[in-house]
Formats: structure tokens, C-alpha cells, sequence
């Protein structure tokens, strides 16, 4: 019995061992790894898609995906560079609130109008990033405001604001997905639709908060990109989404619906931080990279999909 | 005359795209002289090649239920690979793009019927790795292949004042057409859109089906990327970016449902037309590129809408 629960237990710890071993051999292997600029700066490269992970975990959870995440999170980051005239604050709000607002839009497509949400959200994103380049010109525009770029280059203790605001969204979320009512209905509505619908939970409006969430965190990413970086473009994001559902099916999120957590979608977008940051300090090239990803998210959905037939036949 | 209203009603929903192409290509040619001119017609015709090719494999792929994301980046690969053996050898700068066709789409359809993977996640992957292989073979760059030779004659010759690609394409619209309408292999495709596990009850192999489908789709891409390599001689890495989109809107504003079972070549043929009308008259009014796309986003989810309204009052 003992072997059997310890093999589970490294089952189900397998993307935490890997990113260990990972670690333990790129320290081994290059001392600059396993310094503290080195650690904080494979923090800050996945902060602001890692915020993003959170609402996508939260939507494929609740059985929807969204592949408009890139273009909301360029729609944010020119918002937020583009109402800067009139202050800080202001290009801040309105570029999340362009987030939230087309997030509310896919929320309300799949659900009212109850289009599959991968069809809805992939017009979405066509239609945001044709408002981006619009709105840009096809240009890119330029930061003007000295206190915005303070947002994301500000330190505390060392450590970057992004990595920061990441840190705290991913204990808020988690919080709200474990311990709070809406938190069981993401799960029951991803687990069961229909059933939970008989249990009298409003399914559209879990739905629809998941949608929203995730506009929210995409458009917030794209605020904190565009002050880190002080510019923005409607190049911005371009293959966010790839990279985002690869995090969260890495850290062991199903496709199934009705189970994971907000910690395994950290899992997955770390470990992708990590072999990144990897094949910068081994010098391969970024179009590597891009192959390196396609192939991990081909397989681990190859792998969740052997397991969930797995669990069906037992 | 009982008869007629329901024949015209039906005619009315289940044409409406041609009536919609035939609306707006009177309209335009009403308020632009520029629009009617032969020589803008020809021009239209040339802008369609590329993409309505692309498109036939599309509607194939989308009648049997999935979705291939990674047509672009194909595009964009296959064309190097078509431009660095065309330096050596005419013959081999259209035989490699082809084979090596057949090798992605035999992945896609692997991946996707061998573990029931969501089509859309997998092309997804795909998509990722065909676009870092084409940045890395030439780091970035565009490359140019041999000029004055024969290959030229695809994209670049006329035969009877039409350019010769655009008989390249009537011949693969028709081909598709008839592997689709008066084939065993397209009776089987759309019953496997239709429902996957009640044909392959009937012994059809829902798996086979699907792959030849992907295989067929990026073949048609090979055929897409010769008559651009042909054209321009030159081949980039990123070539065939967003083409995925094109391809999908066409082929689903010209009536084909996402949702697999139905659709046909002559809507896709509709549906091509009618977008390149569409961003032709856009671009003689000057409205830049970006409001193009808006108007696509907006037309994708327009027609699921469609789509989906028409199939909910079916099965009321």
C-alpha cells in the first residue's frame, strides 16, 4: 500500500520534481543560475503571462478556454500608454478596464448567446487586435509619463513590483477558487454543468465572472508590460495564449474541467520560466524556444489526455 | 405555385451568402469606378489564389468536426522549404514543399485521432513549432531562390489574359468539390462530422478519415505556397502569418459549419469571394489594414452566430 500511495504522491507532485531537478542541475551547471538577480528576473519574465495563467486556469476549470488573452493584454498596455495625458492613474483604470470589458464580451457571447467559447473568443481576438492596431496606427507608441514607468521599475526589497502584484493575485485567486462559495461553483460548474444547474447555481455567472477575471488580469498584465517596457504595440502578446494554456495544462490542469488550482498553474508557467531562462544562459536561440513550446504543449496534452482515458477505464 | 414560397424561402437561407456576394458586387461597382474596372477583377482574382486554396483544405478539415491553426506557419515553412531546393533544382522546389506537406499533416493527424486531442490545442502546438523552425532555418530572414527559370510560369504567367494561378485554383476548387460531392471518401467525411461515433459504429474509421483530411489540408497549402514562390521568388519565415484566420473566416462566412457535418466547396468559393470583395473595396477607400481586421472579427463571430441560430431551429 505504501508504495502505491508514494508513487501517487509523485504522480501528483511530478511538475514540482521536475521543476526541482531542473533546478538542481542548472545550479550544478552554470553558477549564475542560482543567484538572486537570476531568480528575480525568471520571476519577472513570467509575472505578467503568469498573471494571465490565473484566469485561464480559472476558465479551464470551469470548462471554457479563451484565446483572446494576447490581444487584451496589447488592448491594456496601449490604453494605458495612450490615456496617460490625462495622468497615471487614469491610463491605468482604462487600460484594465479594456480588459474587462471585452473579457465581460466573451462572457457573454458563450454564455447568452452561447457560442463555443473557443470559436467566440478567437473572433474576439481578431476583432481586439485589428481595435489595437487602430488605435496605434500600426505604430508604436511611446510612454510620456515619467511616474508610470515607476510601476513596474519600482523595487522593494529587491524585488520588482510585477513579480510582486503576481505574487498577491496568485494568493487572492487561490483563496477565492478554495475557500470561498463562487470558488465551489467554478468547480461543480466544470465538473457538471447540467447538475449544477439543477442545484440551482447560476452557471452563466460563474462563467461569466471566469471571463471577466481573465480580461482583468490580461488587461492588468498589459498595463504593467507597457510600464515596464515605458511602449506598446499591437505586436504585444502575439502568442500569449500559446504560451498561457501550455502553463496551465503543464501544471496538471485538465481539459476535463472541474479540478486544479491556481499553485499548478504557478507550476507550470515557473517551469516554463525556468527552461527559458535556461536555454538563455546555454545561448540557444529564442526560435527554439518557440519550437520548445509548441512541442511541450502537444505533450502534456498528449500525456492528460492518456491519463484522463486512464481514469475512465478504472 | 403552392410550391414556390417555400422553394424561394429556402433558396433565400440556404443561398443567402451568393445573394449577399451579388448585393454588394452591384453596390460596389455602383459607387466606385475603380471597383468595376476588368483590370481590379483580375487584381481580385489574384489576391484570392493564395488563400482560396488554403480554404479548400480548410473546409475539408472543418467538415469533419476540427480546426487546423497551423496552416500559416506551414505556409511559411513550406515556402522555404520550396525556395532552397529551387535554387538547385526547378523540379524538387515543387516536390519537397509537397512531401513535406504530407509529414505535417500526417502529424496534425496523429496527434489529433490518436489521443483525441481538441483539434484547436494541438494545431495550436503545432503552429508554435513549424513558425520557430521556419525563423530558425533562415534566422529571421527572407531568402531568394533562382529567377528566369521555368518556375516562374505558375504565379507569374497568363494564359488567355488570366493569370495561369488562378487556373490552379479553379482546377483544386474543383477537384476538392468532386472528392467532396460525388466521392465514398466524401460521403464519409461529412458523416464523421456529423457524429464520429455512430460512423465509426457503421464501420466507417473516423481516425482515417480525419487524418486524410489534415493530410489534404496541408497539401492544399504545398499547392498554396508554389504559386507564391512561384510569383515572387523569394520565401519568408513569416509569410503566412494570420493565414489560419483568413482561411477559417472565408470558409466559415461562406456557410460551412464549425461545428463539422456540413458545408461545401461552392460556399467556401462564396465565402472567399466575398471577404477578398469585401477588403478590396476596404483598400480602394483607403481604410487601413487594421480596420480590415475588426471587420473579420466581427464576421467570424457574425457567422458562428449564424450558424448556430440556424442549427437550434432545426432541432426545435
Amino acid at each position: 500500500v505504501r508504495t502505491s500511495q508514494l508513487k501517487s504522491a509523485l504522480n501528483e507532485q511530478r511538475i514540482f520534481l521536475l521543476i526541482l531537478g531542473l533546478s538542481v542541475y542548472l545550479s550544478l551547471s552554470s553558477r549564475y543560475f542560482l543567484t538572486f538577480l537570476n531568480i528575480t528576473n525568471i520571476l519577472l519574465a513570467i509575472s505578467f503571462e503568469g498573471m494571465i495563467a490565473i484566469g485561464m486556469a480559472l476558465l479551464i476549470i470551469v470548462g471554457e478556454i479563451d484565446l483572446s488573452v494576447g490581444s487584451l493584454m496589447a488592448f491594456g498596455a496601449v490604453l494605458s500608454i495612450m490615456f496617460q495625458p490625462y495622468g497615471v492613474l487614469v491610463g491605468m483604470i482604462t487600460g484594465i478596464l479594456g480588459g474587462v470589458l471585452f473579457g465581460f464580451v466573451n462572457g457573454l457571447l458563450v454564455t447568452k448567446i452561447r457560442l463555443p467559447s473557443i470559436a467566440a473568443t478567437l473572433g474576439v481576438m481578431v476583432l481586439v487586435k485589428g481595435v489595437v492596431f487602430a488605435l496605434t496606427r500600426e505604430h508604436t507608441v511611446l510612454g510620456t509619463n515619467k511616474g508610470f514607468v515607476l510601476l513596474s521599475q519600482t523595487n522593494v526589497f529587491g524585488i520588482p513590483m510585477p513579480v510582486i502584484v503576481f505574487v498577491c493575485l496568485l494568493v487572492i485567486f487561490e483563496l477565492i477558487l478554495q475557500k470561498s462559495l463562487l470558488g465551489r461553483r467554478i468547480f461543480a460548474v466544470g465538473g457538471n454543468a447540467t447538475a449544477s444547474r439543477f442545484f440551482g447555481i447560476k452557471t452563466d455567472r460563474t462563467k461569466i465572472f471566469c471571463f471577466v477575471a481573465t480580461g482583468f488580469l490580461a488587461g492588468l498584465a498589459g498595463v504593467m508590460l507597457a510600464s515596464k517596457l515605458n511602449i506598446a504595440s499591437g505586436n504585444i502578446g502575439q502568442y500569449s495564449n500559446v504560451l498561457v494554456i501550455t502553463a496551465v495544462l503543464l501544471g496538471g490542469i485538465s481539459m476535463d474541467g472541474g479540478e486544479g488550482s491556481i499553485f499548478k498553474a504557478f507550476q507550470g508557467i515557473l517551469l516554463l520560466g525556468i527552461i527559458n531562462n535556461a536555454m538563455v544562459i546555454m545561448r540557444i536561440s529564442p526560435f527554439v524556444q518557440e519550437i520548445i513550446q509548441g512541442a511541450l504543449l502537444i505533450f502534456i496534452v498528449v500525456i492528460d489526455s492518456i491519463s484522463i482515458e486512464r481514469k475512465r477505464y478504472k | 405555385m403552392t410550391q414556390t414560397k417555400p422553394f424561394l424561402s429556402t433558396m433565400l437561407r440556404e443561398q443567402s451568402q451568393v445573394l449577399i456576394f451579388i448585393f454588394l458586387l452591384i453596390v460596389f461597382s455602383a459607387i466606385s469606378p475603380e471597383f468595376r474596372t476588368v483590370g481590379n477583377f483580375i487584381n481580385l482574382l489574384k489576391q484570392i489564389t493564395v488563400i482560396g486554396v488554403i480554404s479548400c483544405g480548410m473546409t475539408m478539415v472543418i467538415i469533419t468536426g476540427c480546426l487546423d491553426l497551423s496552416v500559416g506557419s506551414a505556409f511559411s515553412l513550406l515556402g522555404l522549404v520550396s525556395i532552397i531546393f529551387q535554387r538547385n533544382n526547378n523540379v524538387l522546389g515543387i516536390a519537397m514543399p509537397v512531401m513535406a506537406a504530407v509529414v505535417i499533416g500526417l502529424f496534425n493527424g496523429f496527434i489529433v485521432t490518436r489521443y483525441k486531442i481538441n483539434s484547436i490545442i494541438a494545431t495550436l502546438g503545432t503552429l508554435s513549432i513549424l513558425s520557430g523552425i521556419a525563423l530558425l532555418i533562415t534566422n529571421g530572414a527572407i531568402i531568394s531562390g533562382r529567377t528566369g527559370t521555368w518556375f516562374g510560369i505558375i504565379g507569374g504567367g497568363r494564359f488567355l489574359g488570366v493569370p495561369n494561378h488562378v487556373y490552379v485554383l479553379i482546377a483544386i476548387m474543383a477537384i476538392f468539390h468532386i472528392v467532396l460531392s460525388r466521392t465514398t471518401f466524401g460521403r464519409k467525411v461529412k458523416y464523421v462530422g456529423t457524429n464520429a461515433t455512430a460512423a465509426e459504429i457503421a464501420g466507417m474509421r473516423p481516425a482515417r478519415v480525419r487524418t486524410s483530411a489534415f493530410v489534404m489540408s496541408s497539401l492544399s497549402v504545398s499547392v498554396a505556397v508554389i504559386i507564391y514562390t512561384s510569383r515572387m521568388t523569394t520565401a519568408s519565415p513569416i509569410a503566412g502569418l494570420g493565414y489560419e484566420f483568413d482561411a477559417i473566416t472565408a470558409v466559415v462566412i461562406g456557410g460551412t459549419s464549425l461545428a463539422g457535418g456540413k458545408g461545401s466547396i461552392f460556399k467556401t468559393i462564396i465565402g472567399v469571394l466575398l471577404l477578398a470583395t469585401i477588403v478590396n473595396i476596404l483598400t480602394l477607400f483607403n481604410v487601413p489594414f487594421s480596420y480590415q481586421s475588426i471587420m473579420k472579427g466581427v464576421l467570424i463571430i457574425t457567422a458562428i452566430y449564424v450558424d448556430i441560430r440556424a442549427r437550434r431551429q432545426g432541432e426545435n
